[in-house]
């Protein structure tokens, strides 16, 4: 009997393996989208076997089958849900033609989570995203504003630090390292000059500056918030170092062998001494400008998807210049300016199953600067005015965000942040005391997809200020339209508020938060060669502080226009550039203006060309900046008052070059940077300092050094060279 | 009744060994398509075959492994940067199923390196530090946990030869590397249906780096 079974089975076994040569039923028919046009390299199969195959260009199919009886078919194409339709087989040797449609589209290619390439959160798509490379190799002066300021949105204000973004002073931009708001993100200046960001660019894995209408979970800027993220794990441990005629420095840090620990350390001494004995600066600086910086960081990776990282800096400045007193003309001034900074950062972030993501971070924060103003008449030993100043600030930071998907790829997120604040000003002649705030503010924002092509997002912001003994609602929205062709149109409002600067609250006890409203209207096409992007908005301010008759929130005024930002990656092989172009119209009453005019650091017209090349054979990357912007306004006393701010500045024009040469220095990684501003020696004017007591005679405010020329070397070294050693031990 | 016993255990054993071995034959059949293919559409059109094969069979880890392969070597024809990503999300959807199946397995780590190595076409600039070192550690995974997957020398060394200098890569390295890979795609050649591509990139580079050498004593 036994063998009669074997006899049996073998002939089951010849059946399924070689069905070919029995007969076979087959599949046909063609897939088309819901429009009838034909659909290619669609995947059509039979569930639970393997037959199957892919569509050809005309959209049609065609395989063979064993299978036969009721059967289901299945089929596949990115940018479509799935379409599944049972189909009957009656026999093997029938024909069964199969008309496929495609109707429903899937919920973009959010879909698929397992990268981490795209960009999660709205405010990054909204806002134009400048990854650590572009930072690096546009702001080759170090300073991440000044890559910034290439950007929409940004003016070419050179005369003071910070960002001035539509309309807005320099303080209306706030900075946030890793979700953390940063006090003092530039160094100290005297008057007049603009400083640089403290950060290295290199910090940062990505920076993205939201121009207006941000998310609710960040508050107290009018204008703008700079976004920062700091870097992740380095795959290895390595070792910095940089020398150029006005820095040195250098820098560690080391990653432990399960690569779970970093530790590093970096110092950067800077001295103008050198550069200024060769090349003359416009001021005449007693000490030239020294800044001393170190920095301290921690990474750490807990368990599954947690991160700890702890930053810690301190820094210290000094600088000191004379000058023809502006009112006096037979005395001059002595400034010197010392400052000492702290700045801590810590955050632990959490990725939980069920698209969870918590999130927890403290800052602390200390600047102290310290400015002595001397006034010595012309020929003599002694000074006739003396004063000492402190200026100091501290502030201590906790904030807390909880997020979850939701919905459609949609995201709810929500927490609080708290800042307890110190600021105070005293001199040797008056002391103007100390103010102590704590500022807490909760928010929540839902995003989600609302149609196939509509999405939008919804929040607040509640803030409570102890000190202005006030609380604020701040509701901020968008909706957000995909066209089929991936274009975007953007429509966002959100109001905003911000607290006096200490100046105005330790001199008058009665003031109000300020407000701004935005109203902002995008279009934008990005993908990944090139970036359209154009926007309208327009902008109310309430409140602002005024400083005449007395001290009050009796300001106003309002800012709109029509920004547009090009870049493209693909016309020229190898070419980057990208074209910003901004219109600004602004009036504003605040501060001593006696009413509503174009404010001193507004430009009607501004303009930057960035084209950069990076020839690999040559190794050299070229970079060249052109900024435009038209004369600025500025007060000229000898006018009558109601001519209050009519005289403009000459055009400002400014040609930046940068040569950067990768040569093969040993294992390391190096770069030599030479960088030119303003190259055709365009003269610029920023505005002017007028005499009070003899209005014919007056000052311009200009850049320090003009043109500026910049060398140095800069190395990075692998420390950890043992995978290449393993990999030598073949 | 000891009979009907054997009846059925003979059925069910037949059955499952027609089952793995149709499995096999399928696999077998494909991977001679693959071996010749040499166009995006063939490309697509035996990936998708594995693919339906790794769906029908749910637990064969090779199967979504040679789907993926295909779909990354797919994207090598692909001139749309914007589609390179989404494609290479589908591969690794693939990578993912066929690890989840089987967990440290050095081949997986080599199609996870092939993976990063493709996004960085995307945009050399910005991602080649990320990518690359992404891609190096896989390969490292890939090389201590087979230390004789010529595959795992094969794709370092294109690392080590195809990156410039400055940014850590070592010709001389590369060439160590694939005669390293060489030597080991001779001494154990793949057997039936496992991973057995490669020998043929080895060859060419290793006549790269010859003619470089020669270039060089000249």
């Amino acid at each position: 009997m036994k063998p009669h079974f074997l006899f049996a089975s073998t002939i089951g076994l010849v059946a399924l393996t070689s069905g070919a040569a029995f007969g076979q039923s087959k599949i046909v028919g063609v897939v088309t989208d819901n429009n009838a046009k034909p659909l290619a390299n669609v995947a059509v199969s039979l569930e639970g076997s393997y037959d199957g195959t892919v569509t050809g260009r005309d959209g049609s199919f065609s395989f063979s089958t064993t299978e036969v009886g009721p059967q289901v078919l299945i089929s596949k194409i990115e940018g479509y849900q799935d379409v599944v339709q049972p189909i009957e087989i009656k026999d093997s040797t029938s024909t069964v033609n199969c008309k496929v449609m495609f109707a429903v589209k899937s919920m973009g290619l959010g879909n698929v989570t397992v990268t981490a390439k795209k960009f999660d959160s709205e405010d990054k798509n909204k806002a134009i995203a400048f990854s650590s490379t572009d930072v690096l190799t546009t702001a080759t002066d170090g300073n991440v504003i000044s890559a910034l300021k290439t950007l929409p949105g940004a003016q070419q204000v050179g005369e003071s630090s910070g960002l001035f973004v539509r309309g807005g002073t320099g303080t209306e931009s706030k900075m946030f390292i890793d979700g953390l708001l940063v006090n003092n993100f530039t160094y100290s200046s005297p008057a007049n000059q603009a400083s640089r960001s403290r950060f290295a660019p290199g910090l940062f894995k990505g920076s993205f500056f939201s121009s207006g209408g941000y998310s609710a979970l960040y508050g107290q800027a009018l204008s703008a918030a700079l976004i920062l993220e700091t870097e992740n794990m380095p795959s290895k441990s390595n070792a910095d170092f940089g020398i150029s005629p006005i820095s040195v420095e250098g820098g560690i840090q080391l990653l432990s062998r399960s690569k779970t620990t970093l530790v590093g350390f970096f110092a950067k001494y800077t001295d103008l001494n050198l550069m200024f004995n060769l090349v003359k600066p416009n001021l005449d600086f007693t000490t030239a400008p020294k800044y001393l910086d170190a920095s301290f960081f921690v990474k750490q990776k807990v368990a599954d998807k947690g991160m700890l990282k702890l930053y810690s800096s301190i820094g210290k400045s000094t600088v000191g210049l004379q000058q023809p007193d502006a009112d006096y003309v037979t005395a001059t001034d002595h400034v010197s300016l010392r400052n000492t900074n702290l700045y801590n950062n810590l955050t632990y972030t959490q990725s939980l199953a069920r698209g969870w993501n918590f999130y927890i971070g403290s800052a602390f924060n200390y600047n102290l600067d310290r400015f002595s103003l001397a006034l010595q008449p012309v020929g003599e030993q002694h000074s006739v005015y003396d004063s000492l100043s402190r200026d100091n600030v501290s502030m201590l930071q906790l904030r807390s965000v909880l997020s979850k998907r939701v919905l459609n790829n949609g995201r709810l997120q929500w927490g609080g942040e708290i800042i307890r604040s110190g600021e105070g000003f005293a001199s040797d002649r008056t002391s103007l005391g100390q103010v102590e705030d704590t500022y807490s503010a909760g928010f929540v924002e839902l995003e989600t997809a609302l149609t196939e092509n509509l999405s939008g997002r919804v929040g607040a912001r509640l803030e409570n200020s102890t000190l202005l003994d006030a609380a604020k609602l701040a509701p901020r929205t968008s909706l957000n339209y995909t066209f089929a062709n991936k274009a975007q149109l953007l429509a966002s409002y959100g109001m905003f508020y911000q607290k006096p600067e200490k100046y105005y609250l330790l001199r008058e006890s009665d003031l109000q938060f300020s407000r701004a409203d935005h109203y902002i209207l995008t279009y934008q096409k990005i993908d990944n060669y090139r970036t359209f992007r154009t926007e309208l908005y327009y902008k109310q301010y309430r409140d602002l502080i005024k400083t005449v008759p007395q001290i009050s929130n009796n300001g106003y005024g309002y800012a709109q226009g029509l920004e547009v930002f090009w870049r493209d990656k693909k016309t020229v092989r190898g070419l980057d550039y990208w074209v910003s172009y901004s219109y600004l119209d602004t009036k504003r009453n605040y501060l001593d203006y006696a009413f509503a005019v174009q404010p001193s650091f507004a430009a009607k017209h501004t303009l930057s060309v960035v084209a950069k090349r990076f020839f690999p054979a040559k190794r050299l990357n070229l970079s060249a900046t052109y900024t435009f912007a038209t004369g600025r306004p500025y007060y000229n006393p000898n006018l009558s008052a109601e001519r209050f701010m009519e005289d403009r500045t000459i055009n400002f024009n400014n040609v930046g070059l940068s040569i950067c040469y990768l040569p093969k220095i040993a294992k390391s990684f190096s770069v030599i940077a030479l960088t030119f501003s303003n190259v055709l020696g365009n003269k610029q004017v920023f505005g002017y300092n007028y005499s009070r007591l003899d209005p014919s005679q007056r000052t311009a405010i200009t850049p320090t050094n003009n043109p500026f020329v910049f060398l140095g070397l800069f190395m990075n070294f692998g420390v950890d060279r043992t995978s290449d050693v393993i990999d030598k031990n073949l | 009744m000891k009979k009907t016993f054997l009846f059925l255990s003979l059925c069910s054993g037949t059955a499952s060994y027609a089952q793995s071995s149709k499995y096999h034959k399928a696999i077998e059949q494909n991977l001679v398509l693959l071996d010749t293919v040499k166009t995006e559409a063939g490309y697509r059109k035996v990936g998708s075959t594995f693919e339906r094969i790794a769906t029908a069979e749910k637990t064969q880890w090779l199967a979504y492994y040679y789907a993926s392969y295909c779909a990354i070597r797919a994207v090598r024809f692909e001139r749309d940067l914007n589609m390179i990503d989404a494609r290479l999300d589908q591969a690794e959807i693939l990578t993912h199923q066929a690890s989840t199946l089987s967990p440290n397995n050095s081949e997986i780590y080599c199609l996870n390196a092939l993976i990063a190595f493709y996004r960085i076409n995307v945009d050399f600039m910005a991602r080649g530090p990320e990518y690359s070192a992404i891609a190096n550690e896989a390969l490292h995974k890939a090389k201590i946990l087979d230390p004789s997957n010529p595959r795992a020398y094969l794709l370092l060394g294109e690392s080590k030869y195809s990156t410039p200098e400055q940014f850590g890569g070592d010709k001389k390295l590369g060439c160590q590397l694939f005669d390293k890979a060489f030597t080991l795609f001779n001494e154990a050649p793949a057997t039936g249906i496992a991973p057995h591509w490669g020998k043929a990139d080895v060859a060419r580079y290793q006549s790269l780096c010859q003619s470089q050498a020669s270039a060089a004593t000249k």
